[in-house]
């Protein structure tokens, strides 16, 4: 298991991560005018990694604008397809062998940043009733603006669920192919908050049969999950730690987020990795026991006081508990 | 046996840090040991829902202070204090020697100014006032308890805390690699396996983090290193079964 934090490139940061002991990052991509990833770039900013000693292992996320049309079932839907395969070939040419997709036609959703936490920290939480009386708000995730979502494009007419599975297999029956020609992993990182519709749009992956279902409506070796350990905790009646076995051992987790939530839809918040509802010992054992070996990436973390932008504090506490917990359970040197 | 954290007299905002990160207990240092000084220190844990476990970096330099300092703690109720001395030789600078240019702290081994007549002395007052004294160096003085590097433990902890000679009041989680301070994480000692052994040991008293590196960015008071240490010792005992 690779340890990894998020990184925009910037020095101070890339310094930091390396401070805590880790070699390996997860990074966004900017598409070109013509929403590609172009290798030329793809490859300049690996190579910035690698001038930091780091590795650059996984692209988070596609960016929604390189496939809302497919998303949607537009017109304009094979171009972007087009685009996306030509991404992935990118992908190949760089070394970069994970690629996470979201298929969440309206993005993630959260009500607040609830300073209910312990010692009064800042808990992210979804409540669906807030949801409800204030759609919009929800769609601005906590107030960081739409930029990078492919919003204002809400639909004019409700979609069913159905119709969005129609869509994602579209789109998998072809990128799949050539995903498994340039040798990436196409990970599809669960709806967040897992609830059924918002919007009168469906949501699709958010329980335990729709995760498999996106794993086999397009069967290969290349299609699978990011596995979002808070996103899937938080999905009703869901056991992360027998997901992570069940999903784990048919090798279909390509990448995965640490988070720990407390609740489940239709309210949680995103607490402390040693205070949420996951047990994080057994999940450990159960990520060792399946011999996952790819990167396990930090997620969303609460508040903490005097904290900076990048949420070091709370990001530093939540690797060192990682850390603690592979050391301890399986003795291992943190790669 | 409990996590705390290190935090200084009138720095409320470190109790709000040690409250959200998951911390019960602190100990606390002061730089005046006046008896409205100590019970305004432990008014201020109280008011936070934290509990204080004790005072630490008492200078065990003078008989007389000392004394006066047990008398204070017992009467507003302080039971364990940790004492250091003056460092033999200069004292090392820091140094970015760290992983990714950490900077490294300064380690060096106090040395008491007391007299084993003195050390006597003292350790019969807090006896009497039902007080642990903890010495912080390797070599606690007759009679006191130890504030233990964990670091010290070797390769068989077990064996190694079986054979003390001293009670074990506190423990620090330390390590080093070739001598070095590193994190804790990464260096020679296998720290799960310290900590297993203090469990075994029955060990109940604070477990705090030592030197925490200097990483970017960070404060005086190294918020980061605290953060990263705190989590990972969290992650310990969880793992280990200790609550």
């Amino acid at each position: 298991m690779k340890i990894a934090l998020q990184s925009s490139g910037d020095g101070e940061h890339m310094q930091f991560i390396h401070q805590l002991g880790l070699n390996h990052v997860v990074s966004g991509a900017t598409p070109s005018a013509n929403g590609i990833l172009e290798l030329d770039d793809l490859r300049r900013r690996k190579d910035f990694f690698a001038e930091h000693d780091l590795v650059w292992d996984v692209i988070e996320n596609l960016p929604p604008l390189c496939y809302n049309d497919a998303m949607f079932g537009r017109e304009g839907r094979d171009r972007q397809i087009d685009n996306v395969c030509e991404s992935i070939r990118n992908m190949g040419e760089a070394g970069i062998g994970v690629l996470q997709y979201q298929w969440m036609l309206l993005g993630g959703l959260r009500t607040e940043y609830s300073p209910t936490g312990r010692g009064g920290a800042r808990y992210p939480r979804f409540d669906m009733e807030i949801a409800k009386r204030m759609p919009a708000a929800c769609l601005d995730w906590l107030g960081k603006g739409p930029d990078p979502h492919p919003y204002p494009h809400l639909p004019d007419r409700d979609i069913v669920a159905e119709e969005v599975w129609s869509n994602l297999i579209y789109f998998l029956e072809r990128v799949v192919p050539i995903a498994e020609e340039a040798g990436v992993k196409i990970a599809a990182h669960p709806d967040d908050a897992p609830i059924p519709s918002f919007m009168g749009v469906a949501r699709i992956l958010i329980n335990w049969d729709g995760l498999q279902r996106a794993i086999d409506c397009v069967p290969s070796p290349n299609n699978g999950l990011g596995f979002c350990m808070g996103t899937i905790g938080t999905m009703v009646d869901m056991d992360v730690v027998k997901a992570i076995r069940h999903f784990g051992s048919q090798g279909k987790i390509f990448f995965a987020h640490f988070r720990n939530p407390r609740g489940q839809v239709p309210f949680f918040d995103e607490v402390f990795p040693d205070e949420g509802d996951i047990d994080m010992v057994k999940a450990v054992h159960a990520f060792n026991d399946v011999e996952y070996d790819g990167v396990i990436r930090i997620d969303h973390c609460p508040g903490v006081i005097g904290d900076n932008g990048h949420a070091d504090r709370s990001f530093a506490f939540q690797v060192g508990y990682l850390k603690g917990l592979i050391q301890t359970l399986t003795g291992t040197e943190i790669a | 046996m409990r996590i705390a954290l290190s935090v200084q007299f009138g720095r409320d905002d470190q109790l709000i840090f040690a409250q959200q990160l998951g911390v019960e207990h602190v100990m606390a240092q002061v730089d005046c040991y006046e008896e409205r000084t100590l019970e305004s220190l432990r008014n201020r844990v109280q008011r936070t829902g934290l509990k204080l476990a004790g005072i630490e970096g008492v200078p065990l330099v003078r008989v007389e202070a000392l004394q006066a300092i047990v008398k204070t703690a017992e009467a507003v109720g302080i039971d364990l204090v940790s004492c250091t001395g003056p460092i033999s030789g200069s004292p090392p600078q820091p140094r970015p020697t760290g992983r990714g240019n950490a900077l490294i702290p300064t380690s060096a081994d106090p040395v008491s100014g007391l007299s084993a007549g003195e050390t006597s002395t003292v350790t019969n007052a807090a006896r009497d006032a039902d007080l642990r004294l903890a010495w912080t160096g390797s070599n606690s003085p007759v009679g006191m308890g130890m504030d233990l590097a964990l670091d010290h433990l070797g390769e068989d902890p077990t064996t190694t805390l079986a054979a003390l000679k001293a009670p074990v009041f506190i423990a620090r989680a330390r390590n080093t690699r070739r001598g070095e301070p590193c994190f804790l994480d990464e260096g020679d000692c296998d720290l799960p396996r310290c900590i297993s052994a203090l469990k075994a040991h029955s060990f109940d008293g604070p477990l705090l983090a030592h030197y925490p590196l200097g990483m970017v960015g960070d404060t005086d008071w190294r918020h980061k290193a605290r953060a990263h240490d705190l989590g990972y010792l969290k992650a310990v005992l969880q793992a280990l079964g200790v609550q």
